[in-house]
């Protein structure tokens, strides 16, 4: 049994600086599970006992004692090097599944942002005040709208939403209490150039249930500014 | 029985619950038992370290099973370094 005992700790010293070498060569980059806290928090946990068993084999063989001390009190870290490897594992793998799903987010946007702009109609959506915060294409072009970094502008028309007054947004649809299809809009340019839209709208909820804008939609018109309309007025059809 | 001894048994066993509850969170160590047993085998070799320090006929045993406890961690430790080194490889690849 006194033989048993140095040939164990030899044992343990190399298959614990193996385990230190695997664990140096672990890729920690991109979407690896491990990160370079969790790789070396390991590292250290091994490097505890191989320090440990590499002082029990001077022992042994006689060498020396003096690293005896020091190995009864570094054994304390290992605990707390394998705890905090492990949960830097778990906060890797809660980034990858972050990362993941934000992927899986911007890729529904753009399809979905895809489908809005091919779809025939005009689709706006307004925030609580009736000011546009997002247009497809086909409303773009009916309305003279243009996107600057996210931001909708539009040409200085005013609109007017069936008996409402003329207002510069389209507030007039969300205050509207004539229902939510087929509202009459006109649309008219600083020129005269009008457009007589049917609107029909989709209330959108915020977190506490408060009406947090609306969602627009209507046919375009039949002529548009954009091929020789001047003056005169575009009617959906 | 020096009082180091005594620390590292309370200081694995404190930690214990955390190991359990990362283990259970974490896919990578759910996956594969060895990061566990080898947390295992040092909480064995803690206790024989305690038991043998107390004295009694048993004591070149349980030397024996602390050497031999700290020697199956190394292992598991081993297989489980392992396993993260193929997993991260196959990851970049």
């Amino acid at each position: 049994m006194n033989v048993a005992v140095p040939l164990i700790d030899l044992a343990g010293f190399v298959v614990f600086a193996i385990a230190g070498i695997f664990l140096l060569r672990t890729s920690s980059h991109g979407e690896s599970p491990t990160s370079s806290i969790a790789k070396y928090c390991f590292f250290g946990a091994t490097a505890v006992y191989t320090f440990a068993m590499f002082s029990n084999v001077l022992e042994h063989a006689g060498l020396t004692a003096a690293l005896d001390a020091a190995e009864d009190y570094l054994e304390i870290l290992f605990p707390a090097f394998f705890v905090y490897g492990g949960y830097a594992l778990y906060a890797r793998q809660r980034e990858n599944e972050l990362r993941s799903a934000q992927r899986v987010a911007v890729r529904s946007r753009e399809m979905m942002l895809g489908i809005l702009d091919a779809a025939p109609a005009g689709i706006i959506v307004l925030d609580a005040a009736g000011r546009i915060t997002f247009a497809n294409e086909t409303a773009k072009q009916t309305l003279d709208l243009t996107d600057v970094d996210g931001v909708v502008h539009t040409p200085g028309w005013s609109v007017r939403v069936a008996e409402s007054p003329a207002a510069p947004d389209f507030a007039g649809l969300i205050t509207s209490p004539l229902g939510h299809r087929g509202l009459p809009v006109v649309v008219e340019w600083p020129d005269g150039w009008r457009v007589e839209l049917t609107v029909q709208t989709e209330q959108l909820s915020d977190e506490q249930g408060r009406l947090g804008g609306m969602v627009a939609t209507f046919l375009p018109p039949s002529g548009s500014r954009s091929n020789g309309g001047n003056g005169s007025t575009a009617v959906t059809g | 029985m020096q009082p180091s001894e005594f620390v590292d048994l309370v200081v694995a066993l404190a930690v214990a619950p955390l190991v359990l509850s990362v283990r259970r969170r974490t896919t990578v160590l759910r996956e594969s038992p060895w990061w566990l047993v080898s947390y295992g085998c040092i909480l064995v070799a803690c206790v024989a370290t305690i038991a043998e320090g107390l004295g009694g006929v048993l004591g070149e045993w349980l030397n024996l099973l602390e050497h031999a406890a700290l020697l199956a961690s190394g292992v598991a430790f081993l297989l489980f370094a392992r396993g993260l080194y193929e997993h991260s490889r196959q990851v970049d690849a």
